[in-house]
């Protein structure tokens, strides 16, 4: 079992998210995070992330690119950066197709970029290969 | 001369065709001068030294291109100290001819009309001055002439009242003790490069004294330059005006364009998150809850998840049109034999109907880019596959044909066709000439194609006959 962690502030979009997570049949932990603040929180261990047994590392972050306090793309920078977790896979998933966000996201490096789609069943298909590719076929770091 | 001499002088003169006038003094005579006179018949015994002086004065007052002729007559004889002081003064101040008592008429007739022969090349070179001061004048530039010692050789009006002069008082002047303060600016070191290289100057500078731009052009020959100078004060002015409105406006346009790019930016990201959650939610509704709702119910269900999917599209295109908008440009050889190849083969939506595509081979290379190529192709088949008549069979050509140095793409259809009242207005931004509920579709499909073909450089026409079917044509130079 690998935990991901999922960064998004939109209520609506965490309740689709959780949805498809349900209808996709993952075994894997999905943990939610408001916004970049807490996902640095979280991956840091600060507070009451502290209880790896509570808040076990992930395996995967998935990220919005716009939250509060701090962007997708900021935590993306922090990961890569500051943390202890630098080379944590980190995928966006977001609904800008805007080529700038896109190039930005993989020059400050971003493992792969994935836009929301609009129905259901495409989003529980994209978590489905997601999951096959990343936790299943690919071999993570350390 | 008498009154009897006079007249009968003017008679004989009237015989040979030559008007004479008669005047009663000299007072009368400088009067008569200022009306116009060709030539002077003066007796010496009508002259007083007092009336000498009087008419000498006058005669130094002519204008530079005249120089009266005077005949004087005298009384023969010895000359007297009168005769000799009258010729000095005369003679300084004009063209004196004298004519000794007794003399034939004929002889004054000769020597008047010799006279009159160098008054009338007098007022040649008369014309020909005023009609170089009319030119100038009309031309309202300064225009002065300088020797080689740079001294004053002509200035018409406009440069005396620069110099705060009248022009006679130039001539002689050297320019560089009249204007002290010129010497080793950018205008005296013009204007000696000019004269010692002999070439062309052509300069602007600002004349601070009466606050104006002056545009300066030295023609310079061997005997000295001459020195034409514009006041482009208020084309200088029309010109910052016009920058400053330019600047102005790129500015707002920037921000309008920045705005816009928030806008469609916005679209992207925010815009299209309530909508997948209305997507979402009548989804997770006709799933967990489908069974319980009523046929009509479920209907409305269907109708919201039609609705969003539109939206979607719409705001999909949308943003297609902004990024071809304003996406760089690279022009290159597209071949179009592969790239229409594989937009036929490999587009999902074209597949079902890769039989009814007809690429007629070769088809020549262009230079183009292919994004933008790609965009064209995708969205005129589709269109094509769209607009059928229902139970009709599509039958889509595209070919090339070469012109010169350019290749026209043809796209041709069987459709429903295009009137020609709604063909103006099909490549504009959310035009749609067929209802909604028979073809569906955002609107904007042409108007990318259009924007992409522009940005291209290219032409964009379209022949159609309703119900017949509809041909576009793409217009690019050929490729390598």
């Amino acid at each position: 079992m690998k935990t991901i962690l999922v960064a998004e502030d939109n209520p609506d979009d965490v309740w689709i998210m959780q949805r498809a997570v349900k209808a996709s049949g993952l075994p894997h932990p999905f943990h939610f995070v408001p916004n970049g603040r807490e996902a640095v929180d979280y991956l840091y261990g600060a507070g009451k992330y502290e209880d790896r047994t509570l808040y076990p590392l992930p395996s995967v972050v998935l990220l919005d690119l716009k939250m509060p306090y701090l962007s997708g793309l900021e935590v993306l920078k922090w990961i890569r950066q500051e943390s202890a977790n630098r080379t944590m896979i980190s995928v966006f998933l977001t609904s800008s197709s805007d080529l700038r966000d896109i190039d930005e996201a993989y020059r400050l490096g971003a493992n792969a970029y994935l836009v929301k789609p609009s129905e259901l069943g495409k989003l529980v298909q994209m978590l489905k290969s997601m999951e096959s590719f990343l936790l299943e076929h690919n071999q993570l770091p350390s | 001369m008498t009154d009897r001499d006079a007249e009968l002088t003017i008679s004989f003169l009237r015989k040979a065709g030559i008007e004479g006038l008669r005047c009663d003094d000299v007072a009368d005579l400088v009067a008569k001068l200022h009306e116009g006179c060709a030539a002077l018949v003066v007796a010496e015994d009508a002259l007083g030294s007092r009336s000498v002086q009087t008419l000498a004065a006058a005669l130094r007052e002519q204008p530079s291109w005249s120089e009266l002729p005077i005949n004087l007559i005298t009384s023969g004889g010895e000359a007297s100290i009168r005769t000799l002081n009258t010729f000095s003064v005369l003679s300084s101040t004009g063209n004196l001819t004298l004519l000794e008592r007794p003399f034939r008429p004929l002889t004054l007739v000769n020597s008047l009309q010799a006279a009159l022969r160098s008054r009338r090349r007098q007022y040649q070179v008369r014309d020909l001055l005023e009609e170089r001061e009319a030119v100038l004048r009309s031309i309202n530039d300064a225009f002065v002439t300088l020797d080689s010692q740079w001294r004053y050789t002509y200035a018409n009006e406009k440069a005396a009242a620069l110099a705060g002069k009248k022009p006679e008082e130039l001539i002689g002047l050297d320019v560089w003790t009249l204007f002290p303060q010129y010497v080793g600016t950018r205008y005296y070191h013009e204007l000696h490069r000019a004269l010692e290289n002999q070439t062309i100057a052509r300069f602007e500078v600002f004349h601070k004294a009466s606050n104006r731009w002056l545009e300066v052009r030295v023609y310079p020959s061997p005997k000295g330059v001459s020195i034409l100078t514009t006041d482009v004060t208020d084309q200088k002015q029309a010109e910052e005006r016009l920058e400053s409105t330019v600047a102005e406006r790129t500015l707002k346009l920037r921000e309008t364009i920045g705005e816009l790019e928030a806008f469609s930016y916005s679209i992207s990201h925010d815009l299209r998150s309530p909508l997948r959650a209305m997507q979402a939610y009548s989804e997770v509704l006709a799933e967990d809850y489908g069974a319980l709702l009523p046929a009509e119910g479920q209907r409305y269900l269907e109708r919201i998840a039609a609705a969003a999917i539109r939206l979607d599209k719409l705001i999909g295109d949308v943003l297609t049109y902004s990024r071809v908008l304003r996406a760089p440009i690279e022009m290159e050889t597209v071949d179009l034999d592969s790239l229409f190849s594989s937009i036929v083969e490999n587009y999902p939506t074209f597949q079902p109907f890769r039989e009814n595509i007809e690429l007629v081979r070769p088809l020549l290379p262009v230079t183009g880019n292919e994004a933008s190529l790609t965009q064209c192709a995708t969205n005129l088949i589709s269109n094509a596959l769209k607009f059928m008549s229902p139970g009709k069979t599509p039958q889509i050509k595209i070919r090339t044909e070469a012109s010169g140095d350019k290749v026209a793409i043809y796209f041709s259809d069987n459709g429903i066709g295009i009137a020609a009242k709604d063909q103006p207005r099909i490549f504009g931004m959310f035009q749609r000439v067929h209802p909604e509920s028979n073809y569906e579709g955002t609107g904007i499909g042409l108007a990318i194609v259009r924007k992409a073909v522009d940005r291209m450089s290219g032409t964009l026409s379209l022949e159609s006959e309703e119900g017949v079917g509809s041909t576009f044509r793409i217009v690019l130079p050929r490729g390598a």
